[in-house]
């Protein structure tokens, strides 16, 4: 008789537990199903789908766009996190490149190299370069850092666990931790500036118009006025990141 | 059944229950809406505040500086790229007292040398040289450290850039 | 938060060449090279017990259970670097909550799960009910009540269901051989399918890390085993041993001729990021590569073992080149992690410059942590040993029919 009360007890317990259980997966199906999207098409349409342009020929160095930056957003002062930054390229006559960044290009450039060794010089300035097809989107575990369907790659800092499993996946170093979130941060595009029909900062102080932002969706705005009208590179494009950061004047020597 | 694996089976049903429930609390919202994120992470990030108010804003009061810049290499310059972010500034000066200005709301007047450097030093790499070896430059250059390097004998400070060259036109 | 800056100010006087801004601070640190070194363990350490359960190995029978009990005792602790290095470990939960489909890390929490519940877990259970209903009798205490729970209330000691117990085990760990692969291989995966990285970007990373695993995890069972029973005063079966050994013989040939073939094929095609590996790996990693891992690590025990399949010394002097072998290999595979972690985040994704790796004996990131983490698992182990003790197994029953 006590083993029947027994089993009769053990299955009691199980059909619960079942009924409870499936309750739970009932209400899990009912909320939204977590699609997987893969940016790799140009949305059509009437979404806006942001690009950038950057005209080396332009741009002498100033270091407006590197400190607008860290003006505008709460990026930390300290010289190891950047949003964008400049770099000056070096080619010397013998052939050897130095490159240089000093605090990100904020405060300008020196030359230090004497104007008779020097081969060719120039500066090209960094930023994120929102890819399409983004290696850190791919790689984040959980789903903080993403593209939007504008075209802008974020970061979600309320979600982002701090792993760096992006920081070590992006092939152009725009990515760092924040010392103090402890979560990644990056270039937004000012995200916040754009939805208001405003100018990235980096865009807005920029003094020879080297930068130039603009919707790759609209055939008549700047930005691919400038593709169309000169002949533009990615930076590693063998990569297939499909950046969206349109250069002019790439030189071979960047990288 | 085995006996074994019944308890077993009670163990691990119990086991998925408690993370399906956890599921169920512990996944936002918004997740998954546009893709496999947060949609709502995209309306943070567009409430973040902004700090630089455009040239078009500073245009609206200083009409005297519009003038100035109009006769000179700088009129298609930034005003924040030299004076910094000016938001704030924009909107509330209307507001201000012009005897007793707040320091919290005034803006950089950088005049030292440095300033000007940052876009005017001799610097190879600003100089771009066309097919024909004309050297072109975006902008006129100067050797900082020569260029009309005088020091006053009492404060031994260097004579700045805008004692000869009027900032706003050069 | 000023002593993290003052440090860094440091690394930049060390930076030579040009690297990216960002590209100062090292982020995957002496943490994240533990993590893939306590998983490859715990894979080596069961794929050395699955040769005697399912290809019964007989002679290593003295060795199974406590393979078993020390991949369980480094799988619990394996997480914990991870979740420690985390920005917001708080938020770990999110892995299993919002897995990224695109992401190999976010396999990581249902393999582990897996690994750990299925394989692990239910293998040990399987294996040891028995000898849990039976200690029951006479266990008084902490033991008794941790005995109850363990047996999930089972008392059934029937001929029909040990024979259960027994079938359930080797299917077990018939499915826990690729589980084992599967639990190391990933790690792998998370590095090899970098494209970012060329010094981590390679389709043998997968297999060269499940290799150099199973060498550490034969090569800990081996230590493991002769530190125990000298504890337990007693003589080690010098059989056991050399059966271990021979097997680290056979992959410790594997792995070496799998790493020697990246290299190679690296130095032959010798493509864009070539310059900067050359200078990487003769430079900043030259000690750690080509004295820990590749000369103490690698190359002594192989020359070692390859003696000794011609010339056994006395069985004393055996054991005692054993011991000094499987410190000398564990030394080893510890730098062939450091080697892939921290070297591929030592040279600028520009390829003209490095940065320079300083750590701290204590913080949260620190060698001490580290360390921490690494012994950890042994406590655990001397927990399991007193809570399951192999040698104290009850004889196996005659099967009757």
């Amino acid at each position: 008789m006590k083993r029947n009360e027994e089993k009769s007890n053990r299955r009691t317990f199980l059909k619960t537990g079942v009924a409870i259980a499936g309750g739970v997966v009932a209400a899990t199906l009912v909320k939204p199903f977590t699609g997987v999207v893969l940016a790799t098409e140009k949305p059509s349409g009437d979404h806006p789908w942001y690009g950038i342009g950057i005209d080396i020929e332009k741009c002498i160095g100033c270091g407006n766009c590197a400190s607008a930056c860290k003006m505008e957003n709460p990026v930390p002062a300290e010289p190891f996190y950047f949003r964008n930054w400049v770099e000056q390229y070096t080619v010397k006559n013998d052939g050897t490149v130095k490159v240089e960044s000093p605090n990100g290009g904020i405060g300008g450039f020196k030359q230090t190299i004497p104007d008779e060794e020097i081969f060719k010089s120039f500066f090209v300035p960094k930023m994120c370069n929102h890819c399409a097809k983004s290696p850190c989107s791919q790689v984040c575990p959980v789903g903080a850092t993403f593209e939007t369907p504008d075209g802008v790659n974020l970061i979600d800092k309320s979600y982002c666990i701090g792993c760096g499993y992006c920081i070590q996946a992006c092939p152009y170093g725009c990515r760092y931790m924040h010392p103090t979130e402890k979560v990644v941060d990056k270039c937004t595009l000012c995200y916040h500036r754009i939805k208001k029909g405003l100018l990235p900062a980096c865009f807005e102080v920029c003094p020879t118009n080297a930068r130039i932002f603009g919707d790759l969706n609209d055939p008549g705005s700047d930005l691919v006025l400038f593709i169309k009208d000169h002949s533009c590179r990615f930076l590693k494009p063998h990569l297939n990141t499909v950046p969206k950061l349109y250069y002019n004047a790439l030189e071979e020597e960047v990288r | 059944m085995p006996d074994q694996i019944k308890r077993l089976l009670v163990a691990f049903v119990i086991f998925l229950a408690i993370f399906l429930l956890a599921r169920f609390l512990l996944i936002p919202e918004s997740f998954g809406e546009l893709g496999h994120y947060r949609a709502e992470a995209i309306d943070d990030v567009s409430a973040y505040p902004l700090k630089h108010a455009g040239s078009e804003a500073c245009k609206e009061c200083h009409n005297d500086v519009v003038e100035e810049l109009s006769y000179g290499f700088h009129a298609d310059l930034a005003c924040e790229g030299c004076h910094g972010p000016a938001l704030r500034h924009a909107m509330y000066s209307e507001m201000a007292d012009p005897e007793n200005y707040p320091d919290s709301l005034k803006l950089l007047r950088p005049v030292e040398r440095e300033t000007c450097a940052r876009c005017h030093d001799l610097n190879a790499s600003r100089v771009k040289i066309t097919g024909d070896s004309t050297d072109i430059s975006m902008v006129h250059m100067v050797n900082v450290n020569e260029h009309n390097h005088f020091v006053f004998d009492e404060t031994n400070e260097i004579i700045r850039c805008v004692e000869c060259h009027f900032s706003h036109s050069p | 938060m000023e002593h993290h800056f003052q440090r860094l100010y440091e690394v930049l006087t060390q930076v030579q060449g040009y690297i990216y801004p960002n590209e100062v601070e090292l982020y995957w640190s002496v943490l994240i090279v533990l993590y893939p070194y306590i998983t490859g363990l715990v894979a080596g350490a069961f794929i050395l017990a699955s040769l005697e359960r399912v290809f019964n190995v007989k002679v290593l029978k003295p060795t199974y259970h406590l393979a078993l009990l020390t991949a369980l005792a480094f799988l619990l602790i394996a997480v914990m670097p991870l979740v420690s290095h985390l920005g917001k470990p708080l938020r770990a939960f999110e892995i299993m909550m919002t897995p990224n489909p695109t992401s190999a890390m976010a396999i990581f929490g249902f393999i582990y799960l897996w690994y750990l519940m299925v394989v692990l877990l239910l293998e040990i259970w399987f294996d040891y009910r028995r000898d849990m209903i039976l200690w029951l009798q006479t266990a008084k205490g902490f033991k008794r009540f941790l005995y109850q729970v363990l047996t999930l209330g089972s008392r059934d000691l029937s001929p029909k269901a040990l024979r259960f117990d027994d079938k359930a085990g080797y299917i077990i760990t018939i499915i826990g051989i690729p589980s084992a692969f599967l639990l190391h291989g990933y790690v792998g995966f998370i590095f090899g399918s970098i494209k970012a990285n060329p010094w981590w970007s390679s389709v043998l990373m997968p297999v060269i890390f499940l290799f150099s695993a199973m060498v550490s995890g034969i090569a800990l069972v081996m230590m493991v085993y002769m530190v125990v029973s000298k504890i337990r005063k007693i003589t080690s079966d010098i059989n056991a041993l050399d059966t271990i050994a021979k097997f680290l013989f056979y992959i410790l040939i594997m792995d070496f001729a799998l790493e020697a073939l990246d290299q190679v094929h690296r130095i032959y095609e010798a493509e864009e990021s070539f310059d900067i590996l050359h200078l990487l790996v003769n430079g900043k990693l030259f000690m750690s590569m080509f004295i820990f891992q590749i000369f103490l690590g690698t190359l002594v025990p192989l020359a070692t073992l390859a003696v000794f399949q011609f010339y056994k010394p006395v069985e004393k002097i055996r054991r005692t080149i054993y011991f000094i072998i499987s410190v000398l290999v564990l030394f080893g595979i510890f730098f062939m992690r450091w080697n892939v972690v921290i070297g591929g985040q030592l040279f600028s994704k520009s390829f003209y410059g490095f940065t320079a790796y300083k750590n701290q004996f204590i913080g949260a990131e620190g060698y001490l942590m580290a360390w921490f983490w690494f012994l950890v698992p042994f406590a655990i182990l001397a927990f399991l040993l007193w809570l399951l003790p192999p040698w104290k197994k009850h004889e196996e029953l005659e099967a009757q029919e």
